[in-house]
């Protein structure tokens, strides 16, 4: 468009276009996001036969539930007779639980006594806790060298390099809610000791209600880490079907499935109970999801 | 998730703060208090488990370079004379997992320019635009096991796949060389960019409304005073969230394990192996072959590559915020 073209436009012409432009490229970015989903959960709910015997895509299938059926039925990987899926949602859940919930607390804590206390050796401590945060060095998959060593990579015990470590909190979390309890007033808090509670009695009846907002993201932050967390139960359980967590549970299905040829409507079954939990879970809380991915960065 | 990433304090803050703890004055010898014990204890604790599962490991895994471990037991540890770094320097393939990972990465970059875009067109807050930046982050939640189950559907090799029923065509799109990193790509952009939208919707509304008003009054149009003043002011977030992207790309694992899964009889990742990145590559070396030893030479060389990349974004970053003043 040259310049004298532009000119001749009214100002109010020239709104409506670049309004309709933004509908259409949000409206374009849905589709490429959304499509997929939609792909999946058609394909969930034909028949195998349809697909099979179908010549390109069925987009309108008739509706058959043999996808979430054969879910069940057809998995090799049962413990004791129950579904993989099944174990794999009960194991994310509580080795993802331990590790957060634990973590969080004591980080908590800690970010809780260098906001509001005034410890002997407490420059010397966040100095280091400082130097943790910057240095971002990890041994990574290597690290099972280490853990083979603790003997952590056999039986049972397989579990543990993927909960312990979690247990002892982050410098990241510290650093995150550090600011919240620091713009805690002090006021309340000698109330409080006045009162005649305690180090603890302080953080959890005062300093944890009033925060809530801060760490319920963080869980949230840590929780959807855990449920995703696909690759560190690959190295570490990937033997250990009793301690499949969802996502190696769902790989290892979908593998065994789609290896046999056809039943793509199993997978996608299998997928979208995968998914589901969280979607849902995200729909409900969405504004702390947000929330804890934008705060405390956006200075940044 | 990336939480690592988010620092909620710059250093500089975090420098301000820790001086001002020490500069308080020690006068009178203060009397023990329980509380301190208590503090004593939970600040120590984070710093105890970095010290047992992050500085142990990180030891024990730059020893293991200098040796040979068998089934990858450390109680076998045996100095080599620098056997793995001879390998190492004569390794094809880690050369073509280099190769693929950077072109993932460029994923990584892609999704970071979509976001940018996207959070631009939100901006502007037509009608609904809450609800869709909403909707635009449920990817980034998604398990990349199931995106990737997704994404299969899209790309499945029969005539019912999504892609070739829309092309006509009957393409293995997974199954050739020259199509299945480009399958691993589509999967990172359609997943990637969810968070820097949310990001760079929060880093517009930091930006000084003043600017604009400014702006307007010397009659600046709308995309000159987009590229004066909104990328400028926004440059810090775009250098931190490239930084973020390339961590994120040099560390490409899950969805090439998953769309390109290893052929145990071949050893390939994909077909030509070129689903092989170079976290994949680690994990097979060290995991599927037991090689931990040397997967820690790659592991370090790719830190080393990792570092000068985040070192000049770090660079570009501190020149941005300074041009800010």
């Amino acid at each position: 468009m040259t310049n004298v073209e532009r000119k001749k436009l009214s100002p109010k012409t020239k709104n409506v276009l670049s309004k309709c432009g933004t509908y259409f490229g949000l409206i374009v970015y849905f589709l490429f996001l959304f499509l997929p989903f939609l792909v999946v959960i058609i394909t969930s709910f034909t028949s195998d036969a349809e697909i099979a015997n179908s010549k390109g895509f069925v987009w309108f299938p008739h509706l058959s539930g043999e996808g979430y059926r054969m879910v069940f039925e057809f998995d090799p990987n049962k413990v004791n007779g129950v579904p993989s899926l099944l174990i794999g949602f009960f194991n994310t859940m509580w080795q993802t639980l331990l590790p957060t919930v634990t973590g969080l607390l004591v980080s908590g804590l800690a970010a809780y006594a260098y906001a509001k206390y005034d410890f002997p050796g407490k420059s010397k401590f966040f100095a280091s806790i400082i130097l943790m945060m910057t240095i971002p060095v990890s041994a990574g998959i290597t690290g099972y060298l280490f853990y083979g060593m603790l003997g952590w990579t056999k039986g049972g015990a397989s579990v543990l390099p993927l909960i312990v470590p979690g247990l002892f909190g982050s410098a990241g979390m510290i650093f995150f809610i550090y600011p919240y309890l620091k713009a805690l007033p002090d006021g309340v808090l000698e109330a409080a000791k006045i009162d005649g509670m305690g180090f603890f009695g302080i953080f959890f009846r005062i300093v944890f209600p009033l925060s809530m907002p801060v760490f319920l993201s963080q869980f949230l932050f840590g929780f959807v880490g855990g449920y995703n967390n696909y690759s560190g139960a690959l190295v570490y359980l990937a033997n250990q079907r009793s301690l499949w967590t969802l996502q190696l549970a769902l790989n290892q299905l979908v593998t065994y499935i789609t290896g046999a040829g056809g039943y793509d409507n199993v997978a996608c079954a299998a997928a979208i109970m995968a998914l589901a939990p969280l979607v849902i879970l995200y729909c409900f809380v969405q504004k702390y999801f947000i929330e804890g991915v934008t705060v405390g960065s956006v200075k940044g | 998730m990336q939480d690592n990433y988010a620092l909620p304090l710059s250093d500089e803050e975090v420098q301000k703060e820790t001086a001002v703890q020490t500069e308080k004055p020690n006068k009178q010898k203060r009397k023990f208090r329980r509380e301190w014990l208590y503090c004593w204890i939970v600040v120590s604790l984070p710093i105890l488990g970095y010290v047992l599962f992050n500085a142990f490991p990180i030891g024990i895994s730059i020893v293991s370079m200098f040796t040979d471990i068998k089934h990858n037991q450390i109680a076998t540890m045996q100095w080599n004379n620098f056997a793995h770094f001879a390998t190492f320097f004569h390794d094809a393939k880690y050369l073509k997992a280099l190769g693929i990972t950077l072109w993932l990465t460029g994923a990584q970059f892609l999704s970071l320019l979509i976001a940018l875009v996207v959070a631009t067109l939100l901006k502007t807050k037509v009608k609904g635009s809450r609800l869709m930046q909403t909707l635009y982050f449920i990817p980034y939640i998604c398990s990349i096991v199931a995106v990737t189950i997704m994404w299969n559907q899209i790309f499945s090799t029969s005539e019912a796949g999504v892609l070739n029923t829309i092309l006509g065509t009957q393409i293995s799109w997974r199954g050739e060389a020259k199509y299945v990193t480009w399958c691993i790509f589509t999967v990172i952009v359609w997943q990637a960019p969810g968070y820097g939208i949310v990001m760079f919707t929060a880093a517009f509304l930091g930006v000084d409304p003043c600017l604009y008003e400014a702006a307007k009054i010397d009659g600046a149009n709308g995309w000159q005073s987009y590229t004066k003043i909104t990328l400028p002011q926004i440059a810090p977030m775009i250098l931190f969230l490239a930084l973020a992207g390339w961590q994120a790309g040099l560390g490409t694992f899950d969805a090439a394990q998953v769309m390109a899964p290893l052929n145990t009889f071949t050893g390939n990742a994909g077909p030509e192996d070129m689903g092989l990145t170079l976290a994949y590559y680690n994990y097979i070396k060290g995991m599927q072959f037991s090689h931990m030893d040397y997967a820690s030479v790659m592991n370090w060389a790719t830190a080393i590559i990792n570092f000068a990349g985040a070192f000049l974004f770090l660079k570009l970053r501190k020149r941005a915020e300074d041009n800010l003043g």
